[in-house]
């Protein structure tokens, strides 16, 4: 009950407070054994018209990002087992790396305005995909 | 408008935008609790046991918040939730008093989320600025496409953006004042979203918001009576 409430309660009496400030940003970063890290971000160089209307109705991936963006803020939050299963999973089904593969995986957060320099690695793993 | 008008019309939207969340959980074949979703959902959309769709979305509303350990999509699946529970007190609560404030409890959120959301950036130096929006625009993981990241170079834009963005939130609550107002607030807030939608692919905020609008639009018309 109290779990349903926690749940429940901040979306019947939200904050509403959206983007009150650009705090450090998290970076989802993926390679294989050795390889050159690679962001997980689904962002194109430039959409066509047709794309960014289909997107107003059909946006899975991106949102699924956001969710795994989610996942990572939780985890920074609060870094308990369940949230870096809950990470972990959802990054590797995330990536389209094979089935079986072994991959490194890290969170980092970056400072803005920094251009990448003041960042914090903040989980890295070998995780295999399922 | 009418309250049965608003409450239906909330309904219909409502039903529209859980159709297009739990279809893209679908595809990605995340069946439960999307499809017990999406049967409330196609219930209420079709006005067909509404009160009882109402139900099972509410309950619908737990299971995923329970599957995903809160919301999936922030601020849009927290408006789904109150939206549903608003209408479902609306069908629910014994008297048209009680009913009616449901109603005016969803209009008074949707008002909030506009001025809360404009005061907390008005008082940021940086918002002020525009340098918090440039921030967004270059530094978050908002940004849609590499294109849309690029307009943190395009320092005035980003400043007026900042600022018609807080304008618009801020004085979004006088327009319940003047019946002509309110609809070009909605219709100003509708671009604002769907500048998100396009901007930074937050596409589901779109319909959830919209889907209050109607419970606004009888709010102010009950306001501006008494």
């Amino acid at each position: 009950m109290l779990r349903v409430l926690s749940l429940l309660l901040p979306a019947l009496i939200p904050s509403w407070r959206f983007f009150k400030e650009v705090g450090p940003s998290p970076r989802i970063e993926l390679r294989g054994a050795g390889g050159i890290w690679q962001d997980l971000t689904p962002r194109t160089g430039q959409r066509s018209f047709a794309q960014v209307l289909l997107h107003l109705l059909w946006n899975p991936v991106w949102n699924e990002y956001l969710y795994l963006v989610t996942c990572s803020e939780r985890l920074a939050a609060d870094p308990s087992p369940e949230a870096q299963a809950a990470f972990i999973a959802r990054a590797l089904a995330f990536s389209d790396v094979k089935s079986g593969s072994w991959v490194e995986l890290r969170l980092r957060f970056v400072e803005p305005g920094s251009q990448g320099a003041g960042q914090a690695i903040l989980f890295e793993t070998m995780a295999q995909v399922p | 408008m009418s309250f049965e008008t608003a409450l239906r019309l909330c309904e219909i939207l409502l039903a529209a935008a859980l159709i297009q969340r739990n279809l893209e959980h679908l595809a990605r074949k995340e069946l439960w609790p999307h499809l017990a979703l999406m049967l409330g959902a196609v219930l209420l959309l079709m006005d067909l046991a509404a009160p009882l769709a109402l139900l099972l979305l509410f309950a619908g509303h737990i299971w995923h918040l329970h599957a995903y350990n809160g919301p999936y999509n922030g601020g849009s699946d927290k408006m789904l939730v109150l939206v549903t529970t608003c209408l479902c007190l609306a069908h629910w609560l014994p008297g048209q008093g009680a009913q009616e404030l449901a109603l005016a409890y969803l209009a008074v959120q949707l008002v909030l989320s506009y001025v809360v959301s404009g005061w907390i950036k008005v008082k940021n130096a940086q918002w002020r600025s525009g340098q918090a929006l440039a921030e967004v625009f270059s530094h978050s993981i908002y940004p849609r496409s590499r294109r849309v990241q690029n307009l943190h170079k395009r320092p005035k834009l980003v400043f007026w953006g900042a600022w018609s963005v807080m304008l618009l939130e801020l004085i979004f609550p006088l327009t319940l004042f003047w019946h002509g107002a309110l609809f070009v607030a909605l219709a100003l807030a509708f671009c604002f979203h769907m500048a998100n939608a396009i901007l930074f692919g937050l596409n589901r905020f779109v319909w959830a918001w919209v889907s209050a609008y109607p419970a606004l639009i009888w709010f102010q018309s009950r306001l501006l009576t008494l």
